[in-house]
């Protein structure tokens, strides 16, 4: 038996099936996991590890120990999409924890939430007068929702009556030296265009640029491969001359 | 659905037979050789034919080594080595011409090897 080639291949086995599995799963970021999403997570995880490097156990019965759990997930998904109180149920529900500038103490001691993790997540959210919120929300997530009083929220253009042009989504033309054609033809835009385009900037070919956006004003950035900057800012702590003595 | 969405479709169900014809090679590709092989030694040793029971061995042992390199990547590393090391000392005690010993080893062999893929 060849151990290294079989942990080879069943580390190919347990990547790819990882991969196809968190496709089936879809998308969600880790920011907005739940503490059970969390564990499943870790829990998948470590049930791919043990199929890829654990010789004493058969690798079809790993595979159906990750193919459960993911249907597992996969079932919680669907019934959780489908039945808001379900989905209440399992994942919790986000809790009000300063309610009209009040702190609501009894649900913070209910949720065993503390005051300094309160003042924290607030000064996360750059607020540290405590009088400026009008509402606080503890999300199911972890994370804090605030609402400021109306007289702490900035300034918007709607507030002064400034009218504001229509922005939308920029169309990638220049993708890693690569022109992309349909998005050309979707702002209704040739390649004659682009190059013209290009060549005011002084660039010859496409493949010398890294990437082109056009935004709802018609504007177009570009940013070559070949970036000349007169003075660039070092931000490595690894090696500075100034402080070497 | 365009041949574009038809590949990102298929391509995670062909991987997925593959995987699976993989793990589940133990099942499908140990074959009758090893476990004929077996139960030829194991009449060798009844009638006490150890010229015959020596040279079976040496057949069952190339046999179980191809078996190995098709199974290895879907059976238990323990399931494997127990019937190696069975096979071990199957050879000292045919050395020995002690054929009890011998019959009790070919049983645990063919526990083994019944126990893979199972």
């Amino acid at each position: 038996m060849n151990e290294v080639l079989v942990v080879i291949v069943r580390s190919l086995i347990a990547f790819f099936t990882l991969l196809i599995f968190t496709r089936i799963l879809g998308k969600q970021e880790v920011s907005q996991l739940t503490f059970f999403d969390y564990i499943n997570g870790i829990t998948i995880g470590s049930i791919a590890a043990s199929l890829a490097t654990n010789l004493n156990s058969r690798a079809l019965t790993e595979w159906v120990g990750l193919g459960v759990w993911t249907g597992a997930v996969f079932a919680l998904q669907v019934i959780t999409v489908k039945s808001r109180y379900i989905s209440k149920y399992i994942n919790g529900e986000p809790i009000v924890v300063i309610m009209n500038g009040k702190i609501m103490e009894a649900t913070m001691k209910k949720m065993r939430y503390q005051m300094s993790e309160l003042l924290e997540q607030l000064r996360e959210k750059s607020i540290f007068d405590i009088s400026q919120v009008e509402f606080a929300v503890f999300e199911v997530n972890g994370k804090l929702s605030v609402l400021k009083k109306s007289s702490y929220q900035p300034v918007t253009p709607k507030n002064l009556n400034i009218s504001t042009d229509y922005e939308g989504l920029s169309a990638e033309l220049i993708y890693n030296g690569v022109v992309i054609e349909q998005n050309l033809n979707q702002v209704n835009l040739d390649r004659n265009w682009l190059e013209q385009q290009l060549r005011a900037n002084g660039i010859n070919d496409p493949s010398e640029v890294m990437l082109a956006q056009l935004n709802t004003q018609g504007e177009l950035y570009i940013d070559k491969y070949r970036d000349y900057v007169a003075n660039p800012a070092d931000i490595s702590e690894r090696y500075n001359p100034k402080e070497g003595q | 659905m365009n041949s574009e969405k038809a590949v990102a479709y298929l391509l995670p169900i062909a991987a997925i037979i593959l995987f699976l014809v993989i793990m589940l090679s133990p099942s499908y590709f140990k074959g009758q050789d090893v476990h004929q092989e077996i139960n030829r030694l194991t009449r060798d040793v009844a009638e006490e034919n150890w010229d015959s029971a020596t040279a079976r061995l040496l057949l069952l042992d190339i046999e179980w080594q191809r078996v190995v390199n098709r199974i290895q990547f879907g059976a238990e590393r323990e399931e494997i080595n127990s019937l190696s090391r069975s096979l071990a000392r199957l050879q000292g005690v045919i050395n020995a011409e002690d054929k009890d010993s011998a019959l009790a080893e070919l049983a645990e062999v063919n526990y083994y090897w019944l126990a893979i893929g199972r």
